[in-house]
């Protein structure tokens, strides 16, 4: 885990992102620079549970909470697979 | 899942090629269109496209971009951009955030501008706009539909864009009126300059492709998004499958939510089947080498052109037969087809 990172770490979506889920999943839309199309994400249900609740209030706690009632996975599991997933959206500018 | 929004028809500039048909209706109020934007997001719309008319001429523009805003709409604004000065691009990126914003241009000169738009110095207010706009980060895409009066101005046109940071897309495609009038035809771009538009090297970078690329449809698969991941409401609330079909499947102001209305209207069920009808002809004419196969068809404009929405129209088949001819020309010369450098045809989804 980030150093700075604890189970009380909130994050907060880029501002930019707007998004609808279909069938579960999140369609996730953030504008591309001049003379570029538009950059669209799709997520799959694990990762639009995680998205969803991303709201600048929920810490990582609640969201692993969230995907451990949700799923057949252990704390730590959870938590490994979201700070991956959550370190590739910063990557793409989707929260920080 | 996309929605174009005509919040008016009122308008600011004179188009002399203008689909736009008001009927003298009302338009909806400010709280018929929250209403309206709510079920669209109910819906599940994720892009909206507020247009018009210049929809920037509603007092209440910017209560609506910011509802629009406030329901998550990937949103964006489609105007001439005559009203935006610096002030107003500031406005535009605090209150509505625009994913991007669509701008008509119909010239590279005051002159040819103006003379399609009729209105005096709307050229530079462009330009000035899409600086003020681009100052603030927002993205704009420039729209020219080609016309005879503005095709000698093409590369000139896409060199301001450039200058400008803005992308540029242009339409060769003039439609009639929605109410049927072809007046508008009359000023379709040449077939001298179409041919030279889709095969010359020096447009590859206006028409956004090196070589064209066919259709690539697979069987089942329709010809465009009308009716299937596309709708369009005018400012008196008729739902339409598309801006350019015109065929009302229910007004957005009598219904609860439109999920029921596009599971069982039948022009939506009709309009379906046409879609995926002009594919399978289209698809069948590639495989025998026609010009189907590199044809962007539009149901609308047939069916406004023609009366029928099947039959292949003439601005249709010259745009086809045109990038056919530059297809095998390349093909010809170089050994290998528009595909191979990895075009990929892009379907109208509006």
């Amino acid at each position: 885990m980030d150093e700075a990172m604890d189970r009380s770490t909130v994050f907060v979506k880029n501002h930019d992102a707007v998004y609808r889920i279909y069938d579960g999943e999140a369609v996730v839309v953030l504008p591309g620079e001049a003379g570029e199309a538009a950059e669209r994400r799709h997520l799959n249900q694990i990762g639009t549970l995680v998205w969803d609740r991303i709201d600048g209030r929920t810490t990582l706690g609640d969201l692993i909470e969230a995907v451990v009632q949700e799923y057949e996975v252990t704390p730590e599991e959870a938590e490994r697979d979201i700070l991956e997933f959550i370190a590739s959206l910063r990557e793409q500018k989707m929260v920080r | 899942m996309s929605a174009l929004l005509e919040i008016t028809f009122v308008c600011n500039h004179a188009c002399t090629f203008c689909y736009n048909c008001p009927t003298g209706q009302k338009e909806m109020t400010t709280a018929e269109i929250f209403d309206a934007l709510k079920k669209l997001a109910d819906f599940n719309i994720l892009y909206l496209t507020l247009t018009g008319g210049e929809p920037l001429v509603r007092k209440d523009f910017f209560d609506i971009a910011r509802r629009a805003r406030e329901l998550g709409f990937a949103l964006r604004i489609y105007t001439n951009a005559y009203l935006i000065d610096e002030a107003t691009a500031k406005k535009i990126k605090e209150i509505a955030n625009p994913l991007e914003m669509e701008i008509s241009i119909h010239g590279a000169t005051p002159e040819t501008h103006e003379r399609l738009t009729c209105v005096p110095g709307s050229l530079q207010k462009v330009i000035n706009a899409v600086k003020h706009l681009r100052a603030q980060g927002i993205k704009v895409n420039l729209k020219c539909p080609l016309t005879r009066e503005n095709q000698h101005e093409v590369l000139e046109m896409a060199r301001l864009a450039k200058e400008l940071d803005a992308f540029i897309l242009f339409d060769p495609v003039i439609t009639p009126r929605d109410d049927g009038d072809k007046d508008p035809l009359r000023l379709m771009a040449t077939d001298e300059f179409l041919e030279k538009f889709w095969s010359d090297d020096a447009y590859a970078e206006a028409r956004k492709e090196l070589v064209p690329v066919p259709r690539n449809d697979g069987p089942g698969e329709a010809v465009c998004g009308t009716g299937r991941s596309s709708l369009a409401i005018d400012p008196y609330g008729n739902i339409y499958p598309c801006v350019q079909w015109r065929r009302s499947a229910g007004n957005i102001k009598d219904l609860k939510e439109l999920k029921t209305m596009w599971q069982t209207s039948p022009v939506l069920i009709e309009v379906r089947k046409a879609a995926v009808e002009m594919a399978t002809r289209l698809r069948e004419q590639k495989e025998k080498g026609l010009s189907g196969g590199f044809c962007n068809f539009c149901l609308g404009v047939a069916d406004l052109q023609t009366g029928d929405p099947l039959n292949y129209y003439p601005q249709a088949a010259k745009n086809a037969e045109f990038r056919l001819k530059a297809y095998e020309a390349y093909k010809a010369k170089s050994g290998k087809a528009g595909e191979d450098l990895g075009g990929v045809f892009t379907k109208c989804e509006m």
